[in-house]
């Protein structure tokens, strides 16, 4: 009898195992069952008391998405929505707005979706000055908003636990245009301050794909100023160094090496996307 | 005085914790308390909210499965097996029988509430190691005693006049509106009619408020450190318990057993 109900339990695994769709995808994959969970997030007692726990779900849900090392728009779409929904059912849950602030932040077509959630995190916890400080960033690097960058960073400075030099950085964006290398240093800052690791992890991330921005944008001028000189693109990168154009070729952070083209155009042989927002 | 009352409590709390259905149902609950450790490690940030988040949910569904589900078949059970002739032939009160089988059941759902966030406090205790521990744990499940208190009382109180499949049925309709009496206040004041803004606002005052229990969310946060959360709640319960038990009285008062 335990021989044969083992074996019926095998036989309807198969059976399950055949039927089954594939891996499931976290992008549009489950429209119906996302649809209702967003409208009941817009009434949150209508998760009968369960809603912190709805917020969880959902909030594993996003960081499943958040996790991916290159995001599709329609992951960017997802994760918002997924970001919204579980603040929704607890707008207590700061990391929420942390986390969309800085994912969000990396995809420029986002940028907006970025700030609105980070609005909302504002909203329901003006005492946390680390939700300001990334509200300046966003300002100022993702929307090249200068000034109200500086605001929010002023407004983070003002507010208890934040650290000293945050009024020198805001004075820095009311001055400056939109440089990597100022954005590196914010950056340092936002590493420093970071404890959780995986937060640290994108942060880090980050700062690479700036570096290795501020690099080429290095790289670039050079070659504009060999081309100046000579009239013509150097042939290769050591050629800048000869002509005392640069000290040295760069060494890109994330392990891989700068290149030029016939052409005189520069890149790296890792990153083949430029860093939009940084691009001047 | 009240002694039948006590009798009937004891009984029904002996007869209860020897449920073996209860057994299960407490045994997946604990189940699920301690997967909650997995579920933790797949989210970043402050990962033992999420332990503290699903381990009260589990406590909360569990609980409200076992009060309505048990709650229901307090009184019928008794009336089915015939066992309430013996008990009303000797000098015990029809009011002290109906109450003493609700104070019974209240009693082995303190002590299994009680028993799961025991638990829950260890597992997260355990996933903090070394950090601060969480007593807030115990409010918020304070608080979901208190409804798994007052859902008993309407479940005894529906059994005292009608089946137990029924009785299921209007207790977790209670439950449902008792989460949602807010937004049917909202949205009877939304819909621009006098009548249905009397409507909502008659099933807010009126149906239970179960949201008032809800500490889970302060629990999570730290600011439910204080049982004095409990106080209002605790006198909202005891007068809609003290409402709902009497109507149960009454109508078993007036039941003719022939």
């Amino acid at each position: 009898m335990l021989i044969a109900a083992v074996l019926f339990l095998g036989a309807s695994a198969l059976i399950s195992l055949r039927l089954s769709p594939g891996p499931m995808s976290w992008v549009g994959e489950n429209g119906a069952a996302d649809n209702l969970v967003v409208a009941i997030s817009r009434h949150p007692s209508l998760a009968l008391g369960f809603q912190n726990a709805c917020a969880d779900l959902v909030w594993l849900g996003a960081i499943q998405v958040a996790g991916n090392r290159t995001l599709s728009p329609a992951e960017y779409d997802r994760l918002a929505l997924l970001l919204d929904t579980a603040a929704n059912f607890d707008p207590r849950f700061e990391t929420i707005f942390l986390l969309g602030g800085l994912v969000l932040g990396e995809s420029p077509a986002h940028g907006r979706r970025a700030l609105a959630l980070l609005e909302r995190g504002r909203a329901n916890h003006p005492e946390s000055w680390q939700i300001h400080f990334y509200l300046g960033f966003t300002h100022y690097f993702i929307l090249g908003q200068a000034a109200e960058g500086g605001r929010a960073m002023a407004d983070a400075a003002r507010l208890p636990g934040s650290p000293g030099y945050l009024p020198g950085l805001a004075a820095r964006m009311f001055s400056e245009g939109r440089d990597p290398e100022t954005a590196l240093s914010f950056l340092e800052i936002m590493i420093r301050q970071e404890k959780d690791p995986s937060r640290l992890a994108i942060l880090e991330r980050r700062a690479g794909e700036v570096a290795v921005e501020r690099d080429l944008q290095r790289l670039e001028r050079a070659v504009d100023a060999y081309r100046a000189a000579n009239g013509r693109a150097p042939a290769s990168l050591p050629e800048l160094v000869r002509a005392g154009i640069l000290a040295r070729v760069p060494v890109a952070p994330d392990g891989g090496a700068y290149q030029i083209d016939q052409e005189g155009k520069v890149s790296s042989d890792r990153s083949r996307n430029r860093l939009k927002v940084l691009v001047k | 005085m009240l002694t039948g009352m006590l009798s009937v409590a004891a009984n029904t709390f002996r007869e209860t914790i020897r449920n073996k259905i209860l057994y299960a149902i407490l045994a997946f609950a604990l189940f699920v308390i301690g997967m909650t450790t997995f579920l933790a490690n797949l989210s970043f940030g402050d990962l033992a909210r999420v332990v503290v988040d699903l381990g009260l949910a589990s406590i909360h569904l569990f609980g409200v499965v076992m009060a309505v589900f048990i709650g229901i078949t307090l009184v019928s059970q008794e009336i089915d097996r015939k066992t309430v002739y013996i008990i009303l032939s000797k000098p015990v009160p029809r009011w002290e029988f109906v109450l003493g089988k609700a104070l019974g059941l209240c009693a082995t759902l303190g002590l299994i509430t009680f028993f799961m966030a025991v638990v829950l406090y260890l597992v997260h205790a355990g996933y903090r190691y070394g950090q601060t521990t969480e007593p807030g744990i115990f409010v918020a499940a304070a608080g979901i005693y208190m409804e798994l208190v007052l859902l008993t009382c309407l479940a005894s109180f529906f059994s005292t006049f009608t089946t137990p499949v029924l009785s299921a049925i209007f207790t977790l309709s209670m439950f449902l509106i008792g989460h949602i009496t807010r937004e049917l206040l909202f949205f009877g004041g939304k819909s621009g009619s006098p009548a249905a803004a009397w409507l909502g606002k008659a099933i807010y005052y009126l149906l239970p408020n179960l949201e008032i229990f809800n500490f889970k969310n302060v629990a999570v946060y730290g600011l439910a450190r204080s049982a004095s959360l409990l106080l209002l709640p605790l006198a909202y319960m005891l007068s809609y318990c003290a409402a709902v038990l009497l109507l149960a009285c009454v109508i078993f008062s007036r039941k003719d057993f022939k």
